[in-house]
């Protein structure tokens, strides 16, 4: 953080102390803190893990004043520990943001927001994530967001929404402005957006944005693109007042550096830089059907994220083999129906396809049915069944299936039991043959929690893989890799909560929020203590 | 790369930690006259729903105890959060309980959330947090969270993750009606 940054932080944190103390009746000073120790270390297979009984912990602590019309917060966030490796301590965001009556309202600082859905510009937070980088190693809160302001105002029909600073990837820590002298926040973006509401429940919307387009090799200096889109948002059913049946659609397109006469040519060629998504849904009684188009093309700017219509599976071995989206070039679609005949079963049918650059292409057919008889009031439970493939991680062929099963009794008890398999088939260059060929490999999960609300859990669960790019993998093994650990979470009072861990974790892929990233493996034990004050 | 833990980066820790000291200080000496985050106000939003309609924090407390609760589709527990939801607004809606959804399903998953509330028959007002501007206020960073607001606008009972059977939140729901049927008997 620079020292104009550090200065905004020292006085949004004496602003929050006065504050603390001038007080009035109707507002309040609250927080939440994140406390993450660890005994243990990645796995012996990792590269420059240090020694294997690693102790560190890693902290964020969150305050935010809050009144009727105010409201300014403050993260610190710290990560130590005893290979004295990376070590950081400072404050990673901080805010002052206020509203009136009339509609308007500015917030200075770090700033998130999203522009349509996200094609031209969405910065987020990953709330409750706490990544580990691999190279530089450190931990840090994810926060792709923008160091400057947020002003947004909504009057009648109208609309208007503006974002300016320094945006962050959020990829990388506090430590490496401490220790590299690297900016977590470079670069500038400008824009805004404005929508008008229409009849019926209609809007229309247009986006504009500047953001950055790397040096300028003639005169060394930065240039910026700007991008243009437009969107409308509508239901054709309500508009030709139909009752009964909904059909929510939702249509964007955008465009980098052309005309507006040029923009509604809708030019989707190759490789013209554009993003076009499309998205409706029949909503009808106990029917659904979303349909999904997308049409990404050069449009990875690193302040956006346009939808990836791809399914977010809650399945865990699903959800470590999400398809990521390659917005430079990628064109798809999603389709997935539900129903729900009976009030205690449901059915979701899911077809999603991309193609990329190069032939690639992912694939994905889903099936779930749940079952929650008598209202779950004793039992519940679901079967899956999913068919993929992604060739951009070179995965040609992938089955997985399981199910769960929830079982309660005497009100407050309940056992969970979750059971998956997952067969793949990838394409890769096997040592033994110094050749590109197919290799198998099988996952599995299993994981039983016994629950006793009001005051915590108890979990077991048992990972097996045969998967040799497994960041677990040692070199030379040839049979299963095994990972089994325990987990446990417990209420130690009104705002104060601890899940401890003890054995060994899986590292690789995860998902949430539909965004994707990278987890690490470890062995040895880990307590964290969330607690709200 | 290893940097040691003195040097010049050692003095701005010290520094920054003097620093949430002071912060927190501040804070401590405010406590003795402030409630923690339980009772505390609850930050107000307006919002729009799924099906239209304009919701505020201030107008919907006007009829009663006021469930905002924070949920996304991929969020296994915020399924059985929101059926039990559903039946509350059944059992206490009558009795003047407001219920508001806030899912923070980011744009890959917005066109999922419509269908989702289709599919659990949900009847209560969902909201959608695109920009995460609600979440941030309530600092909901675990799925579900659940916010039970009084009628004074203040944050009677928190409820972070979903455990069937935790009568805890329902306990403080019922007092709210308590307290609220003792305000409305007793003699002015």
């Amino acid at each position: 953080m620079n020292a104009t940054a550090r200065a905004g932080g020292l006085v949004v944190a004496l602003a929050l102390a006065c504050a603390a103390c001038a007080t009035p009746v109707q507002a309040q000073l609250a927080g939440s803190n994140l406390l993450l120790f660890q005994l243990g270390n990645w796995p012996p297979s990792m590269p420059d893990r240090g020694t294997p009984d690693r102790e560190s912990f890693y902290d964020r602590l969150d305050v935010q004043y809050v009144s009727a019309t105010v409201l300014a917060g403050l993260r610190f966030e710290t990560d130590r520990n005893s290979d004295l490796e990376n070590e950081y301590a400072g404050f990673t965001q901080r805010f002052v943001d206020w509203h009136d009556a009339t509609g308007f309202r500015l917030r200075v600082g770090n700033c998130t927001t999203i522009l349509g859905r996200g094609l031209v510009h969405r910065s987020f937070e990953l709330p409750g994530v706490v990544l580990e980088e691999t190279g530089f190693r450190t931990r840090f809160t994810p926060v792709r967001d923008v160091d400057g302001f947020l002003a947004e105002f909504e009057r009648g029909p109208v609309a208007l929404r503006a974002i300016g600073g320094a945006p962050s990837e959020g990829g990388v820590s506090l430590a490496h402005e401490e220790i590299l002298g690297v900016p977590r926040h470079h670069g500038h973006i400008a824009g805004g957006q404005g929508v008008l509401a229409l009849p019926r429940q209609s809007h229309v919307g247009a986006i504009v944005m500047r953001s950055p387009a790397g040096i300028d090799p003639a005169t060394s200096l930065p240039r910026q693109h700007t991008l243009g889109s437009g969107f409308v948002d509508l239901d054709p059913l309500r508009i030709l007042g139909l009752e009964g049946p909904a059909l929510p659609t939702y249509f964007e397109y955008a465009q980098q550096d052309r005309t507006f006469g040029e923009w509604w040519a809708f030019d989707t060629r190759d490789p013209t830089p554009h993003a076009l998504y499309a998205g409706t849904n029949l909503l009808w009684s106990t029917f659904t059907l979303s349909l999904e188009w997308k049409d990404y093309s050069h449009f990875r700017l690193g302040t956006n994220d346009p939808p990836s219509l791809v399914p977010e599976h809650t399945e865990v071995l699903l959800n470590r083999t999400t398809h990521v989206l390659v917005a430079d070039d990628e064109e798809g679609y999603q389709a997935e129906a539900s129903w729900s005949p009976v009030p205690w079963g449901s059915v979701v049918l899911n077809r999603s396809r991309a193609d990329g650059a190069n032939g690639d292409r992912y694939e994905e057919w889903y099936a779930a049915l749940r079952a929650l008889p008598r209202g779950g009031a004793r039992v519940d439970g679901g079967v899956f069944y999913d068919r993929g493939a992604d060739s951009t991680t070179g995965i040609t062929r992938r089955d997985t299936y399981g199910f769960d099963v929830t079982a309660r009794w005497r009100t407050r008890w309940s056992a969970k039991l979750d059971v998956e398999r997952q067969s793949s088939e990838r394409k890769s260059f096997i040592p033994a043959t110094l050749s590109i060929g197919l290799t198998q490999f099988e996952d599995v999960h299993v994981s039983l929690a016994g629950t006793l609300a009001d005051v915590g859990s108890v979990g077991f669960a048992w990972d097996r893989t045969t998967d040799e790019l497994d960041p677990s993998w040692d070199a030379g093994r040839t049979t299963a890799l095994h990972l089994f650990s325990w987990n446990a979470s417990a209420r130690i009072s009104d705002g104060n909560e601890a899940v401890l861990f003890l054995g060994r974790r899986r590292g690789g892929l995860a998902c949430t929020a539909g965004t994707c990233y990278f987890v690490q493996p470890f062995e040895g034990f880990e307590a964290r203590l969330v607690s709200r004050f | 790369m290893r940097l040691a833990r003195t040097g010049p980066g050692r003095t701005p820790f010290v520094r920054r930690f003097a620093l949430v000291l002071a912060g927190a200080l501040g804070i401590v000496a405010h406590a003795v006259a402030a409630p923690s985050l339980e009772r505390a106000p609850a930050p107000e939003f307006n919002a729009r729903s799924l099906d239209g309609r304009d919701l505020r924090l201030a107008v919907l407390r006007l009829h009663g105890p006021v469930i905002v609760e924070f949920w996304a589709t991929w969020c296994e527990p915020c399924r059985e959060a929101l059926t039990e939801l559903e039946g509350w607004r059944k059992q206490y809606g009558p009795r003047g309980l407001e219920i508001v959804a806030v899912s923070v399903d980011g744009p890959r998953n917005i066109s999922k959330v419509r269908p989702y509330v289709a599919r659990l028959h949900l009847q209560f007002p969902v909201v959608i947090d695109e920009d995460q501007r609600i979440q941030k206020c309530y600092q909901a960073n675990q799925m579900p969270t659940a916010f039970l607001v009084d009628r004074a606008g203040n944050i009677a009972s928190i409820r972070v993750g979903y455990r069937r059977g935790d009568t805890s939140f329902a306990t403080r729901l019922e007092s709210l009606f308590r307290a609220d049927s003792t305000a409305a008997s007793s003699p002015r």
